[in-house]
């Protein structure tokens, strides 16, 4: 496949969620699909650069998983965000529990396509998924 | 996702398609697409991402994988090893190298990198049982 800029990018609101934990990226990305969103899943700090400096994506929200990065890349990183991209929102999770709330909360401002289930049922599929 | 333990509103009856791509623009892309043609898909940034989502018993009809990546295992040897534990997995290798024959002679499908998108879908939906 060509690569080439994905056309609806704005065709809902676009969260970058950037967590070096597979099982949980993946779960919160199916979930906040399932809210409406569209979502750039980042597994390492420099992909989600990457992303935020190709200038073809127009991410609203970054959420910045904390608990794998060392917690001076995570708030290196957020300043970077807040400093080159000033519009976009960080939402910064240091535990996986905080990870979903702030999934459910963003599903609960979001399109309102739905809220697909409580971030407890989230998060009791991500430990699950985990074991 | 075919997964007992995720909620009921998250399971779906598309085909569930792993995309594992190194490259987050290139398996964005690729994965966003995909999406489009209505297949369910996670995404794995290597080998070893893309057997803890296995290993977490997610359900995968089919599995996409660059074969060059970071990490100890490359793209070949992870549809192997996929392969072995769940036959049922159609396996669709690319790369922008042709290993085209390496991989037939494992019985897995190749696809060399700039690929028609179209046909990788057509051959994605042949693991769809009606």
């Amino acid at each position: 496949m060509t690569p080439a800029p994905v056309s609806d990018a704005k065709a809902a609101p676009l969260i970058l969620v950037l967590d070096e934990d597979v099982i949980a990226r993946t779960a919160v990305a199916i979930y906040l699909r399932e809210c409406g969103y569209a979502v750039i899943e980042a597994s390492a700090e420099p992909d989600a650069r990457k992303m935020l400096e190709a200038g073809k994506y127009d991410i609203d929200i970054v959420i910045c998983a904390t608990r794998d990065l060392r917690s001076a890349d995570a708030f290196t990183f957020s300043r970077w965000v807040r400093a080159a991209h000033p519009n976009v929102r960080v939402l910064i999770a240091a535990t996986i529990e905080k990870t979903a709330k702030l999934a459910s909360d963003i599903c609960e401002e979001g399109p309102h396509l739905r809220k697909p289930y409580d971030h407890p049922a989230l998060l009791d599929w991500i430990k699950r998924l985990r074991k | 996702m075919k997964i007992e333990s995720v909620p009921e509103t998250a399971r779906q009856s598309a085909l569930n398609v792993l995309v594992v791509e190194d490259d987050i623009e290139i398996r964005h892309i690729l994965a966003t697409r995909l999406r489009e043609f209505g297949f369910t898909v996670c995404e794995g940034s290597n080998a070893a991402e893309a057997l803890r989502l296995i290993h977490a018993a997610i359900h995968f009809d089919a599995v996409i994988t660059d074969v060059e990546m970071p990490g100890d295992m490359n793209g070949i040897a992870l549809a192997e090893q996929i392969r072995a534990g769940r036959p049922d997995v159609k396996i669709i290798v690319v790369s922008g190298t042709n290993v085209d024959q390496e991989v037939r002679r494992r019985g897995m499908r190749f696809f060399m990198k700039p690929y028609d998108l179209s046909s990788l879908v057509e051959f994605i939906k042949e693991c769809s049982p009606t």
